[in-house]
């Protein structure tokens, strides 16, 4: 297993994005090749998947959206996720050009999604990291618990969360691009798996990796920047909910207003998560509204 | 021998002043029984004093309850489920963690285990009969691994009073929680137990049951605790309604050391909607009137 995963190239990961014009059978040939990789290798990296007005429109929001975090020289880079003060992590409420479907569900990613965790499929976690430069590099990691305390039976299941990530910018290797450690995914032995190189993913603004949320990876050290941001998205089973290092903040923003702006048939995949904004006593319920209101009169969204 | 003294299936209650040596077969041992039949009994779980505040509690709150949680579910026009807060005598654990179903499920579920939902079923005459069913979601979609994994979650129903035939209480198929969804044995003759009060029932979620016919004429009142690991939302037939209400008052009067079981569920009970705001504190206000007049 390990001398397998020392030979697999990011070519061997990498794919062009489903064409739109596409017949049934060349559709489903795509859908197949896909499938495959991710499952013998834990990823796959999927070219040309967002177009780039999109990825532009939802990168200039975040100037603004996200400014405390995405101006350069930020002292408050909190999250209790990421250890390093130069990388921030932050849920991102599911409103703006984010709310655009052809940023959150490109048509290659969700006809993977559907095959992999389920036509039914929620939307579990969805956020941005931002890393500065100086950055170092993550310790690798894993992005889900075993579902059955760790026992061998677990890596041979079938994948129940598949993560997303979207660069908003074109990232190379002195970014500090994803790293991952192909076939991790089925090694239980986590010292074991990182016993060879892992693969560094430099992509460009559109690309969109993919990986099954068991396997080993990290974010580079982004050298000397520019500020890189990158969302995610974890697409679960309807039945998985993952609360590992949630316990203070939502998994995912969203609000009854966010939810009604949505089209019909991407709702199911947020509504699970409403409850997660809501609040229960005065002053935290008075808190609410006035940040609403304090966003919605500054220009910079409602959250 | 009759069913319900198959000796895997009918296991003593744990006693709290076993040595840890004993303590720990025991547990061996009803956990073994458990992955084997996909149920056991505990006789005497809940001791007999704590089971008349809970009945009390439940007497009001018998048809039409479960309209006022909004929860769309109801099995049958006879035999309605209702969730019932954690608040008042079932926030007792002896009530909705008996020590020896709670030890028993952490064996099995792990040590970050929750539970992921309290109610009641109301079993009224005339009820039944019932088509077999799983209490379990398809997690891989139906593939046979799904019968080989340890189970997600464990069901305990707690009758409220004597179980005799034809009460409705659920029978089941021992072993069919390996079985693929549709393949299990029907032909073989389920598993009935007769329980007294106090005696709970632990169930792996995927075993298949049906629930039986009431013709005593007699109303059976059974608590339900779904014990499950915490990745888990079960979202079968709760159109996203809490499974679980924790009103922050209990949640501060229950021991710490229950915190973890329930804590997951305090932002389920939270609200962003003014109007279901003000509502939910014109609620709190009323019970807290009633209960001042003693009402």
């Amino acid at each position: 297993m390990v001398a397998k995963t020392a030979a697999v190239t990011l070519e061997d990961l990498s794919r062009d994005a489903m064409a739109a014009d596409l017949s049934a059978a060349e559709r489903q040939a795509w859908i197949e090749d896909a499938l495959a990789c991710i499952r013998l290798h834990g990823a796959v990296v999927v070219r040309n998947a967002i177009p780039p007005a999109v990825i532009a429109a939802v990168n200039e929001e975040f100037r603004v959206r996200h400014d405390v975090h995405m101006a350069p020289g930020q002292k408050k880079l909190f999250r209790r996720f990421q250890s390093d003060p130069l990388r921030a992590q932050v849920p991102t409420a599911v409103a703006g050009p984010v709310a655009n479907p052809d940023f959150f569900a490109p048509p290659s990613v969700v006809a993977l999604a559907r095959e992999l965790v389920g036509d039914d499929f929620v939307i579990g976690d969805m956020g941005v990291v931002i890393s500065h430069g100086g950055a170092t590099r993550q310790e690798a990691h894993r992005d889900s618990s075993p579902l059955f305390d760790g026992l061998e039976m677990d890596l041979d299941l079938p994948i129940f969360c598949l993560m997303v990530l979207v660069p908003l910018i074109d990232v190379s290797v002195d970014m500090g691009p994803t790293e991952y450690w192909p076939g991790s995914h089925r090694i239980r032995d986590t010292g074991l798996a990182m016993s060879v190189p892992p693969i560094q993913v430099p992509v460009e603004a559109g690309t969109v990796c993919l990986h099954d949320s068991r396997l080993v990876h990290r974010g580079g050290n982004n050298v000397a920047g520019p500020v890189r941001p990158l969302l995610y998205f974890g697409f679960h089973r309807s039945w998985h909910f993952d609360d590992d290092g949630f316990a203070y903040k939502p998994q995912i923003r969203i609000t009854e207003a966010m939810l009604e702006r949505l089209p019909e048939e991407h709702r199911q995949r947020f509504r699970w998560a409403l409850h997660l904004n809501r609040v229960e006593n005065v002053s935290e319920f008075v808190g609410l509204w006035v940040r609403r209101i304090r966003r919605t009169l500054s220009g910079q969204g409602y959250v | 021998m009759s069913d319900a003294k198959r000796p895997d299936i009918v296991q003593p209650a744990l006693d709290p002043n076993a040595t840890l040596d004993a303590q720990e077969a025991w547990l061996a041992g009803a956990a073994d029984g458990l992955r084997h039949n996909g149920l056991v009994v505990l006789p005497n779980a809940i001791p007999l004093p704590r089971i008349p505040p809970v009945l009390t509690a439940l007497s009001g709150r018998r048809i039409g309850s479960d309209d006022e949680d909004g929860r769309k579910f109801r099995p049958a026009p006879l035999r309605p489920r209702v969730l019932v807060p954690l608040d008042g005598p079932f926030a007792d654990p002896a009530v909705f963690a008996p020590p020896s179903a709670l030890a028993l499920a952490r064996r099995l579920l792990g040590p970050e285990m929750i539970i992921g939902e309290i109610g009641a079923m109301i079993l009224q005459p005339g009820d039944g009969p019932h088509e077999a069913r799983r209490a379990a979601i398809p997690l891989f979609g139906g593939l046979d691994v799904e019968g080989d994994v340890p189970p997600a979650a464990l069901t305990m129903l707690a009758p409220l009073g004597d179980v005799g035939t034809g009460m409705g209480f659920p029978e089941y198929w021992v072993g069919s929680h390996r079985t693929r969804r549709g393949v299990a044995d029907m032909t073989v003759p389920p598993f009935q137990p007769a329980l007294e009060t106090g005696s709970v029932v632990m169930c792996d979620w995927r075993t298949l049951y049906r629930a039986g016919v009431n013709t005593s004429g007699a109303t059976l009142l059974t608590l339900y605790v779904s014990f499950q690991r915490k990745w888990l939302i079960s979202l079968a037939g709760s159109e996203y309604q809490p499974g679980l209400r924790v009103p922050q008052a209990s949640f501060k009067r229950l021991q710490e050391a229950y915190h973890p079981l329930v804590s997951w569920a305090l932002h389920q009970n939270k609200t962003d909607d003014v109007s279901e705001f003000v509502h939910l504190w014109m609620g709190r206000a009323v019970k807290r009137l009633r209960a001042a007049r003693g009402g």
